[in-house]
């Protein structure tokens, strides 16, 4: 017992959405599984939304990720998600007909979107709602919604007001809020300050309606006002990705996968293109991980599953020793554990225009696979996510749905069970 | 550390699941406690460092955040700076000197337990100290881990363990408080045919690292460090049945004492489960366990967490069959050792816990596990139902009972 180290049937790289979603289609697979990951992933940062597709799927590129798994893989992985989640208490609604919803903002504009946040301000042309923020909540301010909601949905009736947090919680930050909210006896204080309110229109309310209990919180409130009581998620990190990021870490584990946080993967051994290794850098040294398989899913860029260039001393906070010695950059981006080569579309990296409609080509640049996630050469090695080449999650409008459904098939794949 | 500041991109994953920053809006939070403050007094602005002490040390910021910094290092320096220039108060005295304590207070056991359940005296240490009078002490032992394990004949004393030696590094709660817990890891490490070897130690030093005494601390480190570092020299593992323990010897000796000899150590020290885990991947684990069913959920120590090894006991305890087990993943316990029972905590430290509190009471379980002694205590406080270590249950599975 000379070097610490784990065996197991799957590890994971990644503790997103798509390596999450991989140790479920692993475990799906009857396989021992540990996820391995520096940190959390990103997706306590997002919206909670779930993006699909925002085009057709006919103008969808060669090589897309979608392209690549197919059609019915891609709705399996959906199903997979919707299925989790509802175990979860998380509630994710198709709407019927397979179309995108339009989500409320933060600043009232619309964002098309498959699978809503449970909670999530949904708005339909011809209804009416009324939208409330709390007094000294900084972030929201109900009015520049309400006037933004107007102008991109002019036939939707809105109203606005503001209304006070019981005991003076004012000025507090929003997960404060949230966790108070969490408590039955404040949030029925709180019905009865909205109750003067209610004009029997929808409510849009800022979003801070509690934190694991967010269904319960939303429920109550719903039953005390007698209307409808939906959220609008504030300025990023807004609370649905934190509930769905939260909930998801201990599915997976209630699931039967290993979730190793706090561990760096910075190098890799492999024979004739298996990978036999993963050494992952850890507060107690360093530890190598064993497996028949492994999913890569360690977020892009800016999940720094690829680099640019080596790390610039004194930015990078990792003591010495955890710097990897990065080869000398020949092409712009490197993947840094097993040093895969780096797919990036020819011309500029990025376009000049911030919000150019194509998109920047960076966002596009991953690891080219095969229909089994694998890269040329590789063997036991399967990629997922925002890893994969060929994509651009804003311009299409398809991250959510990417890393959802590759990470369940690179899961299924790893765990060995093919369909 | 002064250059860490510079990674942080105030990306709030850290503030998102600070344990503390939600419930205590006195905080400052991990991000503008730590790297934001420190960005300022680099600059050489006048800063407020106040409403940094409730900080629990769970580390949860530095296992979140993507930039690799420890943002719990650098909320915690300024308590280091003051204890370096006022001292440790009584109280924080008191709390950190847990093998001192342990030492007195299991000789008069009896006594010191029925002492420390009067309503009187927990009302004048609350006057007096600020221990909170609604926390419970823990009970001291009879006698003392140490002196069961002199007495008692090793089974290797006519022929070498057939799979070697292992050395133990109990701790203080084991060694005064829990002395079961040694003694049942004793039985399962000699089940396995390891012979265990006690060298003589002292407290770890976590106790006074937490309420900001390192300088002592260091002192304590360098005498546990010449005590293993011979068997460390010669490959023997050192197992940890206290995750805090394992934490502070593994990491802290070298990265924040700077002890010299600690890198040899820390490679060959294992958490009991840890260690556990590596025999069965070489598959050398006895697997003779009696089927037993019971569902335990588990809740695993911050302290475990941030060593980035997994969750070993959820691994091994499925080993039994019909166990189920799992990692609840609910969040720091807030007891966060000595933190828990300072008056102006103790209001916190229940607030941290109550998503720990809900997960227990949902799973519907009898009894709910963890490695850290400071976490069970805190889960039977929430709770009221006992909690267990899990090397409790591997103990009963093997049948040594």
């Amino acid at each position: 017992m000379k070097k610490r180290s784990h065996t197991y049937d799957v590890v994971i790289l990644g503790a997103g959405l798509s390596g999450l979603m991989a140790a479920l289609g692993a475990r799906r697979a009857g396989a021992d599984v540990a996820i391995v990951a520096e940190g959390g992933g990103a997706l306590e940062l997002s919206s909670g939304n779930i993006d699909l597709l925002a085009g057709p799927w006919d103008a969808l590129p060669d090589g897309h990720p979608y392209r690549l798994i197919g059609a019915d893989a891609v709705r399996q992985g959906m199903d997979e998600f919707v299925a989790a989640a509802h175990a979860m208490d998380l509630p994710y609604m198709e709407d019927v007909g397979q179309q995108n919803q339009w989500t409320v903002t933060a600043v009232g504009g619309l964002r098309s979107t498959y699978l809503p946040a449970p909670g999530a301000a949904v708005v339909r042309p011809g209804e009416s709602v009324q939208v409330v923020g709390f007094r000294g909540l900084r972030e929201f301010h109900p009015g520049v919604v309400a006037e933004g909601l107007h102008r991109a949905m002019p036939d939707l009736r809105v109203t606005w007001s503001w209304a006070d947090l019981p005991e003076g919680l004012a000025g507090l930050h929003t997960l404060q809020i949230a966790r108070r909210l969490e408590e039955p006896a404040y949030r029925e204080q709180l019905a009865t300050q909205l109750r003067s309110l209610n004009t029997g229109a929808r409510l849009l309310l800022a979003g801070v309606l509690g934190l694991d209990n967010a269904a319960a919180v939303r429920n109550d409130l719903s039953a005390a006002l007698g209307v409808p009581v939906a959220e609008v998620p504030l300025l990023s990190p807004s609370l649905p990705g934190l509930r769905l990021g939260s909930a998801l870490v201990r599915h997976v584990q209630r699931a039967g996968a290993d979730l190793h946080l706090g561990a760096r993967a910075t190098g890799a051994t492999s024979e004739d293109g298996q990978v036999t290794s993963v050494t992952c850098l850890t507060a107690g040294g360093s530890i190598e991980y064993r497996a028949g398989a492994f999913v890569l899913a360690t977020g892009g860029l800016l999940g720094r599953g690829l680099d640019v260039a080596a790390p610039s001393p004194g930015i990078k906070a990792a003591p010495a020793s955890v710097h990897v010695a990065a080869p000398a950059p020949a092409r712009p981006l490197h993947e840094v554990i097993f040093g895969l080569p780096v797919d990036v579309p020819a011309g500029p990296l990025a376009d000049a225009d911030l919000l150019a409609p194509g998109g920047h080509a960076f966002v596009r640049a991953g690891i080219r696979t095969d229909a089994h996630l694998r890269p040329q050469g590789w063997t036991n090695l399967h990629i997922c996510g925002k890893m994969l080449a060929g994509y651009d999650p804003y311009a299409e409008g398809c991250g959510g749905g990417v890393a959802i459904a590759t990470g369940w098939r690179a899961g299924l794949l790893a765990g060995g069970a093919t369909q | 550390m002064t250059i860490q500041y510079d990674a942080c991109l105030k990306c709030n994953l850290c503030e998102l699941h600070c344990p503390v920053f939600r419930v205590a809006p006195a905080f400052p939070g991990p991000k503008n406690g730590g790297p934001g403050i420190e960005r300022l007094r680099a600059a050489g602005r006048p800063v407020d460092e106040s409403g940094l002490d409730l900080c629990l040390g769970c580390r949860t910021c530095e296992v979140v955040c993507p930039a690799g910094l420890s943002p719990a290092a650098l909320v915690h320096q300024p308590k280091i700076d003051k204890v370096r220039r006022k001292g440790l108060p009584a109280r924080e005295w008191l709390l950190a000197h847990t093998n001192l304590m342990g030492e007195v207070a299991t000789r008069l056991s009896g006594v010191t337990n029925a002492t420390l359940r009067l309503k009187p005296v927990r009302i004048m240490m609350e006057n007096v100290l600020r221990i909170d009078r609604r926390r419970p002490m823990p009970r001291y032992a009879r006698g003392t881990f140490r002196s069961w394990f002199a007495r008692r004949p090793s089974p290797w004393r006519d022929r070498p363990a057939p799979n070697g030696q292992v050395v133990y590094f109990h701790g203080c709660s084991t060694n005064y408080m829990l002395p079961e817990i040694g003694r049942q890891t004793v039985a399962v490490l000699e089940h396995n045919g390891f012979e265990v070897i006690l060298p003589p130690q002292r407290c770890c030093g976590l106790p006074l690292i937490g309420n900001g005494e390192i300088d002592e601390a260091r002192n304590w480190a360098e005498y546990n460090v010449s005590q293993l570092r011979p068997y460390a020299e010669k490959g023997i593992p050192i197992i940890f049945t206290s995750t805090s323990c394992s934490l502070t010897i593994k990491q802290e000796y070298s990265h924040l004492l700077g002890v010299d000899g600690a890198e040899t150590v820390s490679p060959l020290c294992y958490d009991l489960f840890e260690f556990l885990a590596h025999l069965h991947d070489e598959g050398r684990l006895r697997l003779d366990f009696r089927p037993s069913t019971q569902v335990l959920p588990y809740h695993q120590p911050c302290h475990q967490r941030v060593q980035g090894i997994g969750t070993p006991a959820v691994r091994l305890l499925r080993l039994i069959p019909r166990v189920e087990a799992w990692n609840m993943d609910a969040g720091c316990c807030g007891a966060s050792g000595t933190h828990g029972y300072k008056r102006e905590k103790y209001e916190i430290s229940m607030a941290v816990g109550e998503p720990l509190r809900q997960a227990i009471v949902a799973s519907g379980a009898e009894r709910a596990v963890s490695d850290c002694e400071a976490c069970r205590w805190q889960m039977e406080h929430l709770t009221g139902r006992p909690a267990v270590h899990p090397v409790t249950v591997l103990w009963e599975a093997y049948g040594l009972g």
